[in-house]
């Protein structure tokens, strides 16, 4: 019974490779077309030149320059945004709080596709399409880590804070001295977040990045198949260089991906 | 300390700036656009909630939204089935064997969705030749034309969604199911329960927040699908896999109807935005009962 449940179980996570085995193995070969025997696929001469291709033809390295320079901003400045305002929500009072706080958390609300375009709209206003600001800005208003930074800074002893203060701990000191380091756990789950969120975008960075050069990797891979429309082995090959990346860190960090992801789709 | 604390307006202005611009402010714009037909190009003007009663006569505007709700239709029981069954199956298991699942059900989740439906394109090649025409060939099933033909277009974007999402689903329900407390397993057997009736007393009532997070999110999530459909299909064939989310972007920025775009991004707001407060309020009603 428990052999059955071994077996089973491990039938479904391989049924979930499946595609990833069949990207890697196509990408070895430039394929004129994709036949359904698996035994075709293996590669009868295995070649690299599929990556070389996608490397040196397509924009491949800018786009993943652009995609590495929008997630690790985009995270760095939510992370430090955010917290502040989280900050402030958890620890000040003022007048306004209650109701600049169920404002905010009503924006959790709010789908991606609703904001599209006015947000289009706002950023040509500014004349911010095909740059980096028109890529990050509009993406670092979302609320949720100003809601799960709050939730966890709730937590944090007043004491600490007042002793901070008692000991000449200015305004902002205290924040980046006393709060922050207190949050890290916090701060680490969000930094997952949204880093994989910005990895994976792409409706956003679509309708931004018009030019090939301003392009980040899921646009840059949609516009792979029709450059390579024939040669599979490119597109997979592309495919899988941009999903590298985030694999290996997810590899190496996959405890904390678990609980992140999971703990932020809980409170989404 | 019971005054005002300033300093906590210095805190909060990058982000209550940003907040303003690029959520606030857009959120009233969609609903003000909403209201106007026309577009970029040949300028927009004041229609009142015209809009609105089109929904009930175009097709387009009805396809889209019927296609979305099929989708979740699909997706939502699928993944909550499988999922289920998925998280049943492993709980029991070695600690290491569990872990590994979770990671190998975990890629598709941290995958860009473009990559991923570059490959499900591929496999889903229409005809003999294609990888999982061929695999259903040797059950002796006919092929299909998976993405071609309008009957089969839907299911087919609705499997690539489960097995994208699905494996999240079975990580909440592993969590899950490790909260419910293993006494009440211990009394119940001392008391005689049977496997299907420890199931059904005990697992499921425990895991019904779970399931009820869990479809509430498989709705919300499936309302805004986009990305697969522009790899998969771009709507076709004959629009018959538009979503509402695909309908916003094509309508807005290829055909330029903003007007119609945007009361269509409002009606998805609305769903959501009900779905959400469903939820919050059922969800209290759960732990109230507890």
């Amino acid at each position: 019974m428990r052999k059955l449940r071994y077996l089973l179980s491990g039938g479904l996570a391989v049924a979930s490779l499946v595609p990833f085995v069949f990207m890697l193995l196509i990408s070895f070969e430039h394929h004129r077309v994709v036949t359904g025997n698996p035994l075709h696929w293996i590669p009868t001469e295995p070649t690299l030149s599929t990556y070389g291709d996608v490397l040196r033809l397509s924009g491949f390295p800018h786009w993943l320059l652009n995609s590495t320079i929008v997630a690790v901003v985009a995270t760095l400045a939510v992370l430090w945004i955010q917290s502040m305002a989280a900050y402030a929500f958890a620890r000040k009072r003022f007048v306004g709080r209650e109701a600049l706080f169920y404002l905010v958390l009503a924006g959790l609300m709010v789908p991606g596709s609703m904001t599209l375009i006015p947000q289009f709209l706002i950023v040509g206003e500014f004349g911010l399409l095909n740059s980096y600001a028109g890529l990050i800005l509009p993406t670092l208003a979302g609320p949720l880590g100003v809601f799960l930074l709050r939730q966890y800074m709730l937590g944090i002893p007043q004491s600490l804070l007042d002793a901070a203060r008692i000991d000449g701990c200015r305004e902002f000191a205290v924040y980046w001295r006393i709060v922050l380091p207190l949050s890290l756990p916090a701060l680490g789950t969000l930094a997952i977040i949204t880093f994989t969120a910005h990895w994976r975008e792409f409706l956003w960075p679509l309708l931004v990045a018009t030019d090939d050069s301003m392009k980040t990797l899921p646009v840059g891979l949609a516009s792979l198949s029709s450059q390579f429309n024939t040669d599979y082995g490119a597109q997979m090959a592309g495919a899988l260089l941009s999903l590298l990346p985030v694999i290996v860190v997810f590899l190496s960090l996959q405890r904390y991906f678990i609980r992140g992801l999971t703990a932020g789709a809980l409170k989404e | 300390m019971i005054r005002s604390d300033r300093s906590a307006y210095a805190f909060l202005a990058p982000y209550l700036a940003l907040f303003t611009v690029f959520l606030l402010a857009p959120v009233v714009w969609a609903f003000g656009l909403s209201l106007q037909s026309g577009g970029l190009l040949e300028g927009t003007r004041y229609v009142g909630l015209a809009n609105y009663g089109e929904v009930w006569s175009n097709p387009f505007f009805k396809t889209a939204l019927r296609n979305t709700a099929v989708y979740a239709a699909l997706a939502v029981p699928a993944a909550m089935g499988l999922s289920l069954a998925t998280a049943l199956l492993v709980h029991p298991l070695a600690r290491w064997w569990k872990s590994l699942i979770r990671v190998c059900l975990f890629l598709p989740l941290i995958s860009s969705a473009i990559a991923l439906a570059i490959i499900w394109r591929a496999l889903l090649t229409p005809g003999q030749a294609g990888p999982l025409n061929w695999f259903l060939g040797a059950f002796g099933l006919p092929p299909q034309n998976w993405l071609g033909h309008p009957d089969w277009v839907i299911p087919a974007i609705a499997a690539f969604q489960v097995w994208s999402g699905y494996g999240f689903w079975v990580i909440v329900l592993l969590a899950g199911l490790d909260a419910v407390p293993s006494q009440l397993y211990e009394a119940a057997r001392v008391d005689g329960a049977g496997r299907w009736q420890l199931f059904s007393r005990i697992t499921l009532p425990m895991l019904r927040p779970t399931l009820l997070f869990l479809s509430v999110m498989g709705v919300i999530w499936n309302l805004q699908l986009f990305d697969a459909v522009f790899i998969l299909t771009q709507g076709g064939p004959a629009n018959a896999s538009v979503s509402v989310v695909y309908y916003i972007y094509r309508g807005a920025f290829h055909f330029d109807q903003l007007g119609h775009s945007a009361t269509m991004s409002v009606l998805l707001f609305l769903l959501v935005m009900g779905l959400t407060l469903a939820q919050m309020r059922y969800g209290r009603r759960d732990e109230d009962a507890a």
